[in-house]
């Protein structure tokens, strides 16, 4: 492998077809008309954020590859901004010493950006609602959806079959080699209302779907708010069980079907994150206002549970749990009349520490520059001194 | 290998790994879950006083003497109400989206459940008041009595709020509900909306 420092890709013409992109991705112009464009997202995005929700611009201006059918979204744009530094660091960054401060400095904001990568493509959020004296080991993602079918058929542990959100759409077909029966998704609304159906119906459909149906419903500016539903036509049961059935989240009693003697769970539920270890809340606190009923201050004394291990953590409002690649911040709670319920909200992120790495290295890379300049600095202001007449 | 086929490679690599990443592919995971131990438990009827998960958070106070009940699908809690004659009420609270197909509507269902016709708003009206809750949150309350039939009678608060509609009914005999009455309206009194 032979590589020439000495020349920059600017100072020769590349051949490679895949060089010249790279070459035309690695000029400052690039860079320029990307931030501009990144700054109308914002604004745009800000705006939105008004009329459709937090979750709903996230989604729509800064985490998708496209908006608005062809222009690049947040993701396509930092890409490019990421490909831009990399090319200008590879092919139009000499290094000499004056510039070591320049290279470290884009260096750093290069795994900056490559953190973002990680966040965005490894990370999970959610929630976790722990009542006192017991104990939790999963978190629920707070927008994203699963299917879940539980065979609940074995005396010590339910076996459970998760189906990721791209099942769950009209025309999705749900079906496993462990399981006796087959899904077909009819509809599919990610915000419903449930209304009786009067009169009930019994011929060909089942369980909830008899007495109730839902109507589609515009989506909640909280997206949390939303209550997704689905009508199920389930095959396989058995005659007299086959038909039309009903799940949409929250259900405060489960759809279950039963085949052979054995009871299966249908859920539709955000989706679930199995932790490696297990939390226990032993006591929640809360402290308010004076003359008032509003929370000034509240924290959650747990058990992290691992390999039978204790270890006693008190999570308050400033002062997170950190552990392994998770967070655990004191978010909210359920005041009960027997007792309380602390929500957890949960970040797990694998690029967290990406952020602190590269803002060392980027301070570091603007403190060489400087330090690289002050000789600089010092002759020419000695020089506008010489020059300066008395 | 020289270095313009060395960054041909590298670039390729990782657009590649960038394509792969942002798949997002129809996935099928199994696990088993202990039946007794650690799943996260929400709180529910078992646990008197919250309702969560809802998206829009209330709790109540349970009378003393009333007992969980059976719950149901649409059940947010379910209480038995023990009467002095031996008999027991059936307590439910029910969420539903929006209006929940009208307030006059599941009023003339209750009445034909007890064996009264539908009736129109105006004689409706003669036997429903505006209460106030703790909270200062307004509620419809409802009495249903039909003097033919003494076996069944039906109580109710309404608590109509952005986006779905509340209802506390308590079922019994005439004679239960009329003695079910102070409590059931405690119970309503005492509900608090939390986003409120």
């Amino acid at each position: 492998m032979t590589f020439s420092s000495s020349k920059t890709m600017s100072e020769s013409k590349p051949k490679s077809p895949i060089l010249k992109v790279l070459h035309f991705l690695s000029k400052p112009d690039v860079f320029f008309f990307t931030a501009i464009w990144l700054i109308i997202l914002l604004v745009y995005g800000t705006i939105d954020q008004k009329y459709n929700g937090l979750f709903m611009a996230q989604q729509k201006y800064f985490s998708s590859w496209f908006v608005w059918g062809i222009f690049p979204g947040g993701r396509l744009a930092m890409s490019i901004v990421f490909v831009n530094l990399a090319c200008k660091l590879i092919f139009n960054s000499p290094i000499r010493f004056n510039r070591i401060g320049t290279l470290v400095t884009h260096s750093g904001m290069l795994l900056l950006l490559l953190g973002g990568f990680f966040t965005a493509y490894f990370s999970n959020e959610g929630s976790m609602p722990i009542p006192e004296g017991k104990t939790g080991n999963y978190y629920q993602d707070y927008h994203q959806l699963e299917f879940a079918v539980i065979d609940k058929s074995h005396a010590d542990y339910d076996a459970v079959t998760v189906f990721n959100h791209e099942y769950i759409k009209e025309g999705a077909v749900i079906s496993d080699p462990d399981l006796p029966f087959t899904i077909s998704v009819e509809t599919f609304h990610r915000n419903i209302d449930i209304i009786r159906r009067e009169p009930e119906v019994t011929n060909g459909v089942f369980g909830f779907a008899q007495r109730f149906q839902f109507v589609p419903k515009k989506l909640e500016n909280e997206f949390a708010q939303n209550m997704a539903g689905m009508v199920l036509k389930i095959e396989g049961l058995g005659e007299g069980s086959d038909g039309t059935y009903m799940v949409f989240q929250f259900m405060e009693i489960p759809q279950t079907v039963r085949v052979d003697g054995k009871e299966y769970v249908i859920e539709l539920r955000n989706k679930r994150y199995q932790l490696p270890f297990s939390i226990e809340l032993l006591d929640f606190k809360k402290k308010v206002h004076p003359g008032t009923q509003m929370a000034s201050h509240y924290s959650s004394l747990v058990n992290v549970i691992t390999d039978g291990f204790k270890r006693e953590v008190l999570i308050s409002m400033n002062e997170p749990l950190r552990t392994l690649n998770y967070t655990f911040y004191q978010a909210s709670f359920i005041e009960g009349v027997a007792d309380e319920t602390t929500v957890l909200a949960v970040v797990q992120n694998a690029g967290r520490n990406f952020p602190y790495i590269s803002s060392c290295i980027m301070a570091a890379g603007l403190f060489l520059h400087l330090l690289i300049q002050v000789p600089k600095l010092i002759v020419r202001s000695k020089r506008k001194v010489e020059v300066t007449p008395a | 290998m020289n270095l313009s086929n060395f960054l041909s490679s590298v670039s390729v690599a990782l657009a590649s790994l960038l394509l792969w990443s942002c798949s997002d592919e129809p996935s099928v995971q199994k696990y088993q879950v202990l039946k007794t131990p650690v799943a996260v438990e929400l709180p529910s009827a078992s646990n008197p006083g919250t309702v969560p998960n809802t998206g829009l958070p209330l709790t109540w106070v349970v009378p003393a003497g009333w007992e969980e009940g059976t719950t149901s699908s649409m059940r947010l809690a379910s209480f038995n109400v023990p009467l002095s004659d031996g008999g027991v009420g059936d307590f439910s609270l029910v969420q539903l989206g929006g209006g929940a197909g009208g307030i006059m509507a599941n009023i003339n269902r209750w009445r034909g459940q007890i064996g009264l016709g539908d009736a129109a708003p105006e004689e409706i009206g003669k036997n429903a008041h505006m209460h106030t809750t703790g909270q200062g949150m307004e509620y419809l309350h409802i009495t249903l009595i039909n003097d033919d039939n003494s076996g069944s009678a039906i109580i109710a608060g309404i608590f109509e709020r952005p986006g779905f509609t509340l209802f506390a009914k308590l079922s019994a005999t005439k004679a239960g509900v009329l003695e079910a009455q102070n409590s059931f309206e405690a119970f309503c009194n005492s509900i608090v909306f939390n986003d409120v």
